[in-house]
């Protein structure tokens, strides 16, 4: 049995979405491939917050991620759907519904949890100075240990 | 040639670019420095400089004539790259950053020969970054050399030696310092340019009102979010180039430039506020073309490409100058990065993957004769190559993808990822991408539903890398070094 820590728990699980993104390009099924990249975008993105066994904000954030993803790709399938090929029914600032959904809104709402929140979570979990401070630790500790063995 | 002012700021921003190279070889004091700016800059100039190598002259040029041809479709690429740099700092920067403080990194094989201590490793990553850097600045040799040769008026060659001359010359003296001294004021221009064209294009539209109720009335389908593409051509795009870019040589090298772990802070939101304000001008002058075109104020364009100039020439003679400026600050930014990038892999890491490390001192002489070298034989190739330009050149982007992503993303991530896998990965890339470009340019074949082929390639290179870590040992877990293992447990 391979041991396996809760990061590459969550990379092998990463693994298999994309695997599943695949089967869903080659066979069309766009709907179920449109979730599948919010997923797996989700999963890097915990990938990248989380330490080894602890997930931290990463739950939060990433759920953030793939519910801000969910609502805004229902939409675009939604109104890509209602209106294709004529001109829609209602326009937003003078833009296509669906297209209003796909920018600006799904543009600015996944830069705050895929982007904005490395700044407002760095100091608090990403690279604090007790992170730091550690980081500088270990590797003396490490070192000294390997050369006195 | 064009007007006066035209020429004026083309060899302004000409000079000044050229005068900061230069003045870069101030900070480089060791090889480091001068392959991989080891350490030496603080946040804002990395993160200005990461979005304006990314941002190539495709966004200012190729991203509006798709947006011309096909409507949303292309938006999918420009608009999933701001989350790719908050997914950079996040998967990547600060564990790159981390392994600069305990060790000399000046490049990528450098960082992929310490995680999973293999020459092997460092060696096909350094050939890979080498073909790719040939193949990405072959096609920038003629886009450049057209430009210049418009703005200046004069013949294609002459042009080409303007433009790659001064790029070569500031690169070769100061290196990856130079590279990213200039990118940063390179960025500042195109930032300037982006806004400038977004608030012009609006005016002369009527605001979005006007632009996209006079496209959609002409052809509805121009301004719904899929365009003429294929679902599964954005959705996969989206992926890609979201999660691709960490992958991309130019970005992650700017992570141990970084002076200090504490400018890791602001540039994820720097780069990517940026990109998002750089890429305003990919959407909307794509869109102000049709909107001319529908209104019938220009002719129809003979080729989508030429949707930037001819908007270019509605916009009054100062503004156009700039944006001139920026179209060739953004060729010059990712050509001199590519450089610099292609210089350090030959005489840095494939001498020490074959057990000849070159002396310190001598690394960066020798470093100076191998940028002119490998820029007049880019030149040269881009110049004459033509048809294999052509094919290689499809190779550029999502090749250096799928093989330095699942070195990075993986390795820097999963104490359990090994060197096999690591070495199986780059190969499946290496496979997959050379197969994928006789499959499509030579046999003349392509994938259902518009499918990207390099989004087929970076999935299968990141699950070899999973599936064969997963059976094997090798530099993983307690075979790793203690920095390596302290900056993933970080």
């Amino acid at each position: 049995m391979v041991d396996i820590d809760l990061r590459g728990k969550v990379l092998v699980f990463n693994g298999a979405v994309m695997f599943l993104m695949l089967l869903a390009a080659f066979t069309n099924s766009w709907q179920v491939l449109g979730y599948l990249t919010g997923l797996s975008l989700t999963l890097w993105l915990v990938t990248g917050i989380m330490r080894e066994s602890d997930p931290g904000p990463g739950v939060w954030v990433g759920a953030m991620l793939f519910a801000f993803w969910a609502i805004c790709i229902t939409l675009i399938f939604k109104y890509w759907a209602e209106f294709r090929g004529q001109f829609p029914e209602f326009t937003i600032a003078g833009m296509h519904p669906g297209f209003f959904v796909l920018f600006p809104v799904m543009w600015l709402l996944l830069f705050i949890p895929g982007t904005l929140s490395y700044a407002l979570l760095f100091d608090r979990w990403i690279l604090s100075d007790e992170v730091w401070t550690d980081f500088k630790r270990k590797v003396e500790d490490m070192k000294r240990g390997e050369g006195s063995e | 040639m064009s007007s006066t002012i035209t020429v004026a700021v083309v060899i302004g921003y000409f000079v000044l670019t050229f005068a900061i190279g230069v003045y870069a070889v101030r900070r480089v004091k060791t090889a480091e420095h001068y392959f991989g700016a080891h350490k030496l800059f603080g946040a804002i100039v990395t993160s200005v400089a990461a979005f304006a190598s990314i941002m190539s002259g495709f966004g200012f040029v190729g991203g509006p004539g798709l947006v011309y041809a096909l409507g949303a479709t292309s938006l999918w690429i420009t608009l999933a790259a701001p989350l790719g740099f908050g997914l950079g700092w996040f998967i990547v920067g600060k564990r790159i950053r981390l392994i600069a403080e305990t060790r000399p990194v000046a490049t990528l094989p450098d960082i992929a020969a310490a995680r999973f201590k293999s020459e092997a490793v460092r060696g096909l990553l350094a050939a890979s970054l080498v073909l790719g850097v040939i193949a990405y600045l072959g096609t920038q040799v003629m886009a450049g050399g057209y430009v210049v040769s418009g703005l200046l008026g004069v013949d294609l060659k002459t042009a080409i030696i303007i433009i790659f001359g001064i790029t070569m010359i500031y690169t070769a003296i100061a290196g990856m310092a130079a590279s990213i001294l200039t990118d940063f004021f390179q960025g500042l221009v195109m930032l300037i340019a982006a806004i400038g064209v977004l608030i012009f294009a609006l005016i002369m539209t009527g605001g979005t009102e006007g632009l996209f109720t006079t496209i959609g009335q002409k052809d509805p389908i121009l301004i719904d979010p899929l365009g003429k593409g294929t679902w599964v051509l954005v959705l996969l795009w989206f992926f890609v180039f979201a999660l691709g870019g960490l992958g991309q040589p130019h970005l992650a090298t700017k992570f141990y430039a970084l002076r200090s772990h504490r400018d890791l802070k602001w540039g994820a939101l720097i780069s990517g506020g940026s990109y998002m304000l750089s890429s305003l001008l990919w959407i909307f002058v794509g869109y102000a073309a049709l909107w001319l075109v529908i209104g019938g104020k220009i002719p129809v364009l003979q080729k989508p490409d030429q949707a930037a100039i001819a908007f270019l020439g509605q916009l009054p003679v100062w503004m156009s100058a700039v944006v001139y400026a920026g179209l060739l600050a953004a060729i010059m930014s990712t050509a001199s990065g590519f450089i610099a990038i292609g210089t350090a892999a030959i005489v840095r890491d494939i001498p020490m993957a074959l057990g000849k490390e070159l002396e310190h001192s001598r690394q960066v002489w020798w470093g100076r004769i191998v940028t002119i070298l490998l820029t007049v034989f880019a030149v040269i190739f881009g110049y004459f190559g033509k048809y294999l330009v052509a094919i290689l050149g499809a190779l550029g982007w999502g090749y250096f993808a799928s093989a330095t992503l699942p070195l990075l993303a993986i390795g820097l991530n999963w104490k359990r990822a090994t060197r096999e896998g690591a070495v199986a990965s780059l190969v499946t890339a290496l496979v997959l991408n050379i197969g994928f470009l006789f499959y499509e340019k030579v046999l003349g074949m392509k994938l259902p539903y518009a499918m990207p082929s390099y989004a087929v390639s970076i999935i299968a290179a990141l699950l070899v890398m999973i599936l064969v870590s997963l059976v094997t040992k090798g530099a993983a877990e307690d075979d790793l070094d203690p920095d390596i293992r302290a900056a993933i447990e970080a």
